[in-house]
């Protein structure tokens, strides 16, 4: 998909553990896996508004756009 | 009263389905002596070509309804669990659909040959089933999709 979530890296950032996160922002640890692997197909305000909370950054922070195109060859080299 | 789950109305449903499992299947092994019976006691003027196509029929259709409880059976196991929108169901109503209109065709069938009343009704009975059991398969493709969108939405 054309919209990538870059969680990982904000979380190295802040250096905040998964579980950790998880209990902040009151998700399941298998959804938040979801979010972080790429693998959600949407993300609801208040998801995004807590985990802007807990990490203290902006939305553009953690959701990047990457044409399609741009998208495929980067996951080729993964 | 709880409507789904292994202690309400759904485990309940499931116990009735084992029974009636087990009913079919006493009822499919002692044929050919009920048969015999059916046929000296109310219809001692029809040959031996009636029993065979009687026997015949009633197995055949008996297997199918068979096929059906048992699919069923599979069915109410998934919603004892409480998962009831998955791709399993959906194929279960499928081959509901496909076992009752085979019931259907038979009874049709049995309907130009030895017409009665009560194989029109429960032919009658069968198609309904085949075409309901389609349209709610159909259903439940749905709210499978939707339900996978759902939870992939964190």
């Amino acid at each position: 998909m054309a919209i990538i979530v870059n969680l990982d890296v904000v979380m190295a950032k802040r250096k905040i553990g998964l579980s950790e996160l998880a209990a902040k922002v009151d998700l399941t640890l298998a959804n938040l896996s979801i979010l972080k692997n790429n693998k959600a197909k949407a993300m609801r305000f208040s998801t995004l508004e807590a985990i802007c909370k807990a990490l203290n950054c902006q939305p553009g922070d953690i959701l990047e756009f990457v044409p399609d195109d741009e998208a495929g060859t980067e996951n080729y080299v993964i | 009263m709880v409507i789904i789950g292994e202690r309400g109305l759904s485990g309940l449903v499931k116990y009735a389905l084992d029974l009636m499992m087990l009913l079919v299947m006493i009822v499919l092994l002692t044929l050919p002596i009920t048969v015999r019976m059916y046929l000296e006691a109310y219809a001692s003027t029809m040959g031996e070509n009636c029993y065979w196509f009687l026997l015949v029929f009633l197995w055949i259709s008996g297997l199918l309804y068979m096929g059906i409880v048992y699919e069923l059976r599979k069915m109410f196991k998934s919603l004892n669990q409480r998962e009831p929108f998955t791709r399993e169901n959906v194929a279960i109503f499928k081959k509901i659909a496909v076992l009752a209109l085979w019931v259907s065709a038979i009874y049709a069938i049995k309907i130009v040959f030895y017409i009665s009343l009560l194989t029109i009704v429960i032919g009658m009975a069968a198609l309904s089933v085949g075409l309901c059991a389609l349209i709610i398969g159909e259903v439940f493709r749905q709210a499978v999709e939707v339900k996978e969108e759902n939870d992939l939405t964190i």
